[in-house]
């Protein structure tokens, strides 16, 4: 795979919609993805490691 | 050295109306012809000393945020923000103003969208073990907390004011 030459990605993130359906999220872009799991963990874990390190609470 | 408020650095403006005082640390007029390397900002708290240091590549007309990137990807901005640490601290435990009760943190600002936050928890733990601020030949732990932060980050547990985008405007 090599974007120079013309290949072109496409991004997907699966989710559960309000009626419980598998749905789709496609993106060009991954940082588009608005309902990326994996990166919202990383996310999540981030803050919380950085409460842990600093003593502080936020919910 | 004199209180301030507000302070700034490179697009980001600074606000540390809560602490006991807060000043520029990386200054020529300070440090002379000192090579020690500096953190940006010293504040001053009831409780603690926070150096600051501030990396902006998100800041409009960045230099070469590419270049960044690949800073952040080896190890040598881990490298250097471990010296600035260390040098501040040798430089601040010997002022006589220094009090040896508070704790220290280490708040390395990073403001760079680009980097994810896995990447971030990353070079957090490098950062830590390059300082360091552990080791087993100590009979205690070195008291410093010492994080990485996004912009976001830095709003989320000091206030939405204290820090803003100068090229945003709106105070």
């Amino acid at each position: 795979m090599d974007k120079s030459q013309g290949d072109h990605v496409l991004y997907h993130a699966l989710f559960r919609d309000k009626n419980d359906e598998i749905a789709k999220q496609t993106m060009d872009n991954y940082k588009m993805l608005s309902k990326n799991a994996i990166a919202q963990t990383y996310s999540d874990l981030y803050d919380a490691e950085l409460e842990r390190s600093l003593d502080v609470a936020h919910d | 050295m004199w209180l301030m408020t507000k302070l700034i650095e490179l697009d980001l403006e600074f606000d540390f109306e809560t602490a006991n005082n807060a000043f520029q640390f990386d200054s020529d007029e300070l440090h002379g012809a000192s090579t020690a390397k500096r953190v940006d900002f010293v504040a001053e708290y009831d409780d603690c000393y926070r150096f600051i240091e501030v990396k902006d590549p998100d800041q409009p007309g960045a230099a070469n945020p590419t270049a960044f990137i690949r800073k952040f990807n080896s190890e040598n901005l881990v490298n250097s923000l471990a010296g600035k640490f260390r040098d501040t601290l040798f430089f601040r435990t010997l002022c006589a103003d220094h009090d040896s009760d508070k704790r220290i943190e280490y708040i390395v600002l990073l403001s760079c969208e680009a980097i994810e936050p896995a990447m971030m928890l990353v070079k957090q733990d490098n950062l830590h073990r390059k300082i360091p601020i552990q080791h087993t030949e100590w009979k205690s732990n070195c008291a410093v907390r010492c994080v990485l932060m996004n912009l976001r980050q830095y709003k989320r547990i000091y206030g939405e004011s204290s820090v803003r985008r100068i090229s945003e405007g709106a105070a």
